[in-house]
């Protein structure tokens, strides 16, 4: 195996786009908190950098980012080979035994078949670890070649739905218009009927106008191993659909928590809910397994289609450049990466908090939500999510919930929230 | 590799919101199939090794 040959040990640059005060909280080339980065264990390949879908929230294309204007519409084979590179030498360095891959995009399908082929048989090849490659897709795409080479190489695939037709087609259509929902459909009856065990979930965005026990049952008959509920991207500044930033009202939490209940009464269980079973995790004092919940320092790196690193993507829906480290594959190794500021800011825990959050006896289980939906201009990321009514609604609804029944099995459960400090 | 945590990630410092007591796995396998079971299994059945892959938020970019 080649140790990839351009290694740097220059400190991480800042890109000159990002707001200095966005910056102001993150002291370059230490540690806030343990002195020491985390290795990465995940690693988001943006091999796709355009998509045949127009879905009006996205925030690669919709948002304040355009970016990806500038980027290659595909990752080149030498970026693939680069990259692969790296991440082998980043798994031997910290001898990492299991990371995850994901082919992401834009929309990764649209490489073809031959391409993920390759690129999967090169990452596979040059990675010592056991590897579990994954594909994010809309779901469009999916031919019987493309499904040949998924079961192939064993990748896992993630389809992003919102629902029913209806549901569907209130964001997710063609630049044309045209409905996406009855071609996601068939792909998934085709991975279920070839390959069930690659299916690894469906992503839903919420929207408020949609029924949620609605939502959760059309998209059970699809029968997904795994539903994630996504709230749609925003910040204090430029607020998500119907998120009033100073209101203390919860839409989302109210939508979600009839979902909630709806997927806690089933018996036996429906398809598992992330979002919910992780807010059980960590309420019981486990580590949420998701970056929007939890305390758990984040572990990932986006390399995009021309090679240069970001942190996660979404944060491309903040301001322009937010996502930016200044740093490639072609000049960088991924330990540099694990030391640029932003993103051991994301490693935080606690100490990452904003000082509302850290008074709120919610935070271990929200986290102060996810990174990007904290962003306010002035006050750049240290500030609670701006669905902080929302999360906290929810996650009190769930804790009512388990808690009476925990406690029913046996003794009184002890847990209890209503002397929370700086809980909305 | 020296400069790099060896730590595994989580939550060591708080308490958790719903105390279990003494519940065991016993006690969890007299209840119904049902979204507590696998949760209460999850968490004692885990509990001598907790540490788990933090999955990142996908997006609807795709």
């Amino acid at each position: 195996m080649r140790r990839t040959p351009t290694k740097s040990s220059s400190p991480a640059s800042v890109p000159p786009s990002e707001p200095a005060v966005a910056l102001a909280q993150y002291p370059p080339g230490r540690h806030p908190v343990h002195g020491k980065p985390f290795p990465f264990h995940q690693f988001i390949l943006k091999i796709a950098s355009r998509c045949n879908l127009k879905c009006n929230y996205c925030y690669m294309y919709e948002m304040a980012d355009d970016s990806w204007r500038g980027q290659p519409l595909i990752m080149s084979a030498e970026t693939i080979s680069v990259t692969a590179r790296r991440i082998a030498d980043h798994v031997r360095d910290h001898r990492l035994s299991d990371i995850q891959v994901v082919l992401h995009g834009g929309e990764p399908l649209l490489t073809g078949p031959g391409y993920i082929d390759e690129a999967a048989a090169e990452l596979r090849d040059v990675i010592d670890a056991n590897v579990d490659l994954r594909v994010q897709t809309n779901g469009t795409l999916m031919s019987d070649s493309m499904l040949d080479v998924l079961i192939r190489h064993d990748i896992h695939i993630g389809v992003s739905l919102d629902g029913d037709q209806r549901a569907n087609d209130e964001h997710r259509r063609y630049a044309s218009g045209r409905s996406s929902h009855d071609r996601v459909a068939r792909s998934l009856h085709k991975i279920r009927a070839r390959a069930p065990h690659l299916l690894a979930g469906l992503l839903c965005t919420i929207d408020l106008r949609n029924d949620p026990v609605g939502t959760y049952q059309a998209l059970m008959k699809l029968q997904p191993p795994l539903i994630d509920f996504l709230l749609p991207h925003g910040n204090w500044t430029n607020p998500p659909p119907g998120r009033r930033p100073s209101g203390t009202d919860a839409p989302y939490g109210r939508w979600l928590a009839a979902a909630f209940d709806h997927w806690y009464s089933l018996s036996p269980p429906g398809g598992r809910v992330r979002m919910f079973s992780e807010i059980i995790h960590a309420m019981l004092g486990g580590q949420a397994a998701v970056e929007t919940l939890g305390l758990a320092p984040v572990r990932l790196i986006v390399v995009d289609a021309d090679g240069t690193l970001e942190q996660v993507d979404t944060l491309r829906s903040a301001y322009a450049g937010a996502a930016g480290t200044g740093l490639s594959v072609y000049t960088h190794d991924l330990d540099t990466a694990t030391r640029h500021p932003a993103i051991m800011a994301r490693q935080r825990g606690r100490d990452g908090l904003s000082e509302t959050c850290k008074a709120c006896a919610l935070h271990p289980v929200c986290g102060g939500g996810l990174y990007v939906h904290r962003y306010k201009v002035g006050s750049g990321f240290m500030n609670p999510s701006v669905y902080c009514p929302d999360l906290a609604f929810l996650i009190r609804h769930i804790h009512r919930r388990v808690s009476q029944d925990v406690g029913s099995m046996s003794r009184p459960s002890r847990g209890a929230l209503g002397t929370a400090r700086g809980a909305p | 590799m020296g400069e790099f945590s060896s730590e595994e990630p989580g939550p060591k410092d708080t308490s958790p919101l719903i105390d279990l007591g003494d519940v065991s796995l016993d006690d969890v396998a007299q209840i119904d199939d049902s979204v507590l079971r696998h949760s209460l299994n999850r968490i004692l059945g885990d509990a001598a090794n907790p540490n788990e892959v933090v999955l990142p938020s996908f997006s609807a970019s795709v």
